[in-house]
């Protein structure tokens, strides 16, 4: 800027965020000797995707400082919380234009083409982007997941979209790129390269002069001071490096530099980081510092680690750690892998922490390598280098431009530009110009111009009335489409209520059923129980009976017993004496023997 | 019956002329006679110069230097026409071999200024495109096409209309002469034929559907690929408004249609829109232009077919 502001007059535009300054206001202030216009974005009107990048209020306001201003060239920076309408704008003015493109917000709306899962997108694929976009921007895609219907929509939007950032990069007439990673992305999204030029931001490197210079070969230490410099965010990979150092607690030290800031609302990581701090390692967490403090910062570290997980751009840390003459392991992604390349820094795969931890541990062992890529000063741009190289852009951006193919369309480029004209007038302009015409309109057609005079007077109205009128109707308008909404959740509910009480009437009914059958199921099993009880009393009365009648047989059958052996008994006394007897009458017996069958039984 | 002569404007439509001249040739020759057709290069990039020369040497090139719109060029091509009957055509409408003699036969009427065929819509269910109607409603003519209402074809009756849809209309050339052609002031698109339908009747010429003729509108939005939808918008609330102030002049209409202008501004402002505001500013500024021709105007009284009586009633206290 400095080497810029002698030979050009520099007015800048930036946004304000301000909740208590109308929306959309545009204010001034001088910073060292420079104009500043700012316009107030805080996007409390925003209520649909696209107010991310093109707001017609903010576009007019740019048109006034651009048609105040009148400049030969406008060097665009970023246009987040601005508009992309600028762009057109310019190119309606036959203004040269240059922009740089810092990060990938032209090709992805969060702007470093990180998914919130954390991983990085490597191709552009718009249905990823979309579940991201719903979760990063919720408050603009209300009412839960997305209908089949409403995600096409939503598709269809972000194309639209896509035609659009194509449209506005255009109008541009030349982007500068701070690496020839992001001109090559770029070419793959379809933007013509002759366009496109690589300039490297350029470094002062006299702050740093004093430290490379105080910095001797590496020496063995017992420890080495492991350093990061850099926003702490998830997108530049502290966390990598913190899990990397694990178990190197005896050899090394981490020092964490940097302002910790919320990112897409996630305000955690910084907690986590602490979380996460390995056992029995030294780290320390410095926060915030200011720009001059870096060469102090660097003069006070052995290695510097760039562990991002985001396409860096261009790698400013790397080329600082360079410029103080210190040994930079980085990630090879991007823009870094573009600073580090040809063995002036130490690559690891990008997120890999064992990688980090091996580059890490050979710099520890072999001190030769350190000093192998301790990055040459010279290498790093200067910011003179930088401003000519800058300067040299905006010639080509002036240079009149070849006459676009095709044949002219006057039609359209008169109507075009008419239509731009009034689109870029604010309200008041157009009212009193509407109002003027129309009560001369009236005159010619023989009319009162009394209507027309209330345009008049409409134009007149304090705007932060009319604006407060607008924001009201907007709120009402809000208020019934929730309402509607309500309604329809209501209605919903209704239907889920009689669709439960119809299902809870079939079950209680079903249950009824049940029931009953049990119970009739019950009823028979008691009735057949009492009926096997009766049957049970009965058989045992029999049973008894029978018992008794049996003890009865067992003793009748007892005392036959005794009968027949009091028979039998009776009988060897018979035998006995008849054995007697025989002795004399044998054969008479025997003769009578025969005869009586009955006795032949009792001899057997 | 006489032979007719085509008036066809043509941007960047090769494509389309290659491919519904040999229609256009057909639907000719079913009459006899020595018909013309012109086609007007409206400042085409493309190859059309060479395709017609190569595969239509009967075709009458009228080559602009750029696009000066419709309008322009249906006019530049009528200084060439030779017939009492002209029509004027789309490059995207495919005509029906016989088209023509229904046509024709409508051209007996001697208050005739235009005959306009039933034009379909294949991309849209085969809908009736070409009836048109017009109504004054809060402060402003708008037209309507009850034909897109109905799927496929409708209203089979021959009938006056309004105005013969731009696409496709078989003209009276000295009529149309002598209104000048289309009105060029209606840059770039829109209304210029509605204020042409809305002038023949005014001088007592009546235009007419003649469903018995049936063209096909392959509708492929040479307005939309170069025209965003908020240019497009703007340019047919221009016009609108350009209209009224040309045509309108019954002082209660042009009362109500002031006050309609200032209602449609306070409308839009509470919701912190300006469209129509936006269209207004760009219509006043063209403004001097429609009012010098007022007065040619005005001195035709012929009733137009135009829904206002009802609600010209409303208006009275």
């Amino acid at each position: 800027m400095d080497a810029l502001r002698t030979d050009h007059d520099i007015r800048i535009l930036a946004r304000a965020a301000a909740p208590d300054d109308e929306e959309y206001a545009l204010r001034s202030y001088e910073h060292e000797g420079i104009r500043v216009d700012t316009i107030n974005n805080t996007f409390r009107r925003a209520e649909h995707f696209f107010f991310l990048y093109a707001v017609p209020e903010v576009d007019r306001a740019m048109a006034r400082v651009l048609d105040e201003f009148a400049p030969d060239l406008v060097h665009v920076h970023h246009l987040t919380c601005l508009s992309t309408g600028l762009l057109a704008g310019l190119r309606r003015r036959g203004i040269p234009s240059v922009m740089t493109l810092h990060d990938f917000w032209m090709i992805c709306p969060r702007g470093q083409r990180i998914h919130p899962d954390s991983s990085h997108c490597e191709v552009i694929d718009r249905e990823r982007c979309h579940g991201c976009i719903r979760r990063t921007w919720s408050f603009l895609f209300p009412g839960g997941e997305p209908s089949a219907l409403v995600r096409k929509a939503e598709l269809e939007m972000l194309h639209a979209w896509d035609d659009h950032v194509q449209q506005a990069l255009a109008a541009v007439d030349r982007l500068i790129v701070p690496s020839r990673f992001y001109r090559d992305a770029f070419v793959a999204r379809g933007l013509d390269p002759d366009r496109l030029v690589v300039v490297a931001h350029g470094l002062d490197p006299t702050p740093f002069a004093a430290v490379a210079g105080a910095r001797r070969p590496a020496e063995p230490k017992a420890q080495q001071r492991i350093g990061y410099l850099g926003t702490v965010l998830p997108s530049k990979g502290v966390h990598v490096l913190l899990e990397a150092v694990r178990g190197l607690g005896d050899r090394i030290t981490v020092d964490i530099h940097g302002e910790a800031v919320p990112y897409h609302e996630d305000a955690g990581y910084l907690a986590r980081l602490r979380a996460a701090v390995p056992d029995g390692i030294e780290v320390r967490f410095h926060g915030r510092y200011e720009p001059h403090e870096t060469p102090a910062i660097l003069a006070s570290l052995d290695v510097l680690v760039v562990p991002s997980i985001w396409y860096e751009a261009f790698g400013l840390t790397v080329r600082e750690g360079f410029l103080a003459g210190l040994p930079v392991v980085a990630a090879d992604l991007g823009g870094l892998a573009e600073a580090i390349a040809g063995g002036r820094g130490l690559g690891f795969r990008p997120g890999d922490a064992a990688d980090l931890r091996r580059q890490l541990l050979r710099l520890l062992d072999e001190p030769e390598l350190a000093d192998r890529v301790r990055g040459r000063p010279e290498w790093v741009r200067t910011p003179a280098e930088m401003v000519r190289d800058t300067l040299a852009v905006y010639e080509a951006a002036r240079a009149p431009k070849p006459t676009p193919a095709g044949r002219p369309d006057p039609l359209l480029a008169g109507f075009r530009a008419q239509v731009a004209a009034a689109g870029e007038m604010d309200r008041t302009a157009l009212l009193e110009r509407a109002a003027r015409g129309l009560e001369r309109l009236a005159g010619e057609l023989g009319l009162e111009p009394g209507p027309a005079r209330v345009l008049r007077s409409l134009a007149r109205s304090a705007s932060k009335a009319r604006q407060d009128y607008a924001l009201q109707a907007r709120e009402v308008d809000w208020l019934r489409s929730e309402r509607a909404a309500l309604i329809e959740q209501k209605r919903r509910l209704e239907q889920q209520l009689a669709d439960q009480e119809r299902d809870r009437r079939r079950r209680v009914a079903w249950l009824e059923e049940t029931r009953d059958s049990l119970e009739s199921a019950r009823r028979y099993l008691e009735e057949s129980l009492a009926r096997q009880a009766e049957e049970y009393g009965k058989l045992r009365e029999l049973h008894d009976r029978v018992a008794a009648h049996a003890e009865a047989l067992a003793g009748r059958a007892l005392d036959l017993e005794a009968h027949l052996k009091r028979l039998e008994a009776a009988l060897a006394e018979r035998e006995a004496l008849l054995a007697r007897l025989a002795g004399s009458a044998v054969v008479r017996v025997a003769a009578r023997l025969r005869k009586i069958p009955e006795l032949r039984t009792f001899r057997r | 019956m006489s032979p007719i002569s085509v008036v066809i404007p043509s941007l960047d439509g090769s494509a389309l002329l290659a491919a519904f001249l040999p229609d256009l040739f057909a639907g000719l020759e079913a009459v006899a006679g020595d018909h013309q057709v012109v086609v007007v290069d409206n400042g085409s990039s493309d190859d059309t110069a060479a395709m017609l020369g190569a595969r239509f040497p009967a075709v009458e090139r009228v080559a602009l230097d750029a696009n000066h719109g419709f309008a322009a060029a249906v006019n530049a091509g009528l200084e060439r026409v030779r017939h009492p009957w002209v029509l004027s055509l789309n490059n995207d409408i495919r005509v029906e071999a016989d088209f023509l003699a229904p046509l024709l036969e409508a051209t007996q009427e001697a208050a005739l200024f235009a005959a306009v065929p039933r034009i379909l819509l294949p991309s849209f269910g085969g809908r009736t495109e070409s009836v048109m109607e017009a109504a004054f409603a809060d402060g402003f003519v708008n037209f309507s096409q009850p034909g897109l209402a109905v799927k496929g074809p409708s209203f089979d009756e021959p009938r006056p209309v309004f105005f013969a849809v731009g696409g496709c209309g078989l003209y009276h050339t000295e009529r149309l002469r002598a209104l000048g052609g289309f009105d060029a002031d209606y840059h770039p698109f829109y209304w210029e034929d509605i204020d042409l339908g809305h002038r023949a009747w005014r001088r007592g010429w009546t235009v007419r559907y003649v469903p018995a003729s049936v063209v096909h509108h392959r509708h492929r939005g040479t307005i939309g690929a170069r025209y965003s939808p908020d240019e497009v918008l703007r340019a047919l609330l221009k016009n609108q408004l350009l209209f009224h102030w040309k045509n309108l002049h019954d002082p209660a209409l042009l009362a109500a249609h002031l006050d309609g202008i200032v209602l449609r501004v306070l409308d839009e402002d509470v919701r912190g829109e300006r469209t129509f505001l936006e269209a207004l500013v760009l219509a006043l500024d063209e403004a001097d232009r429609m009012l010098a021709k007022r007065a040619a105007e005005a001195a035709h009284t012929g009733a137009v077919p135009f829904a206002q009586q009802d609600v010209t009633a409303d208006l009275e206290p």
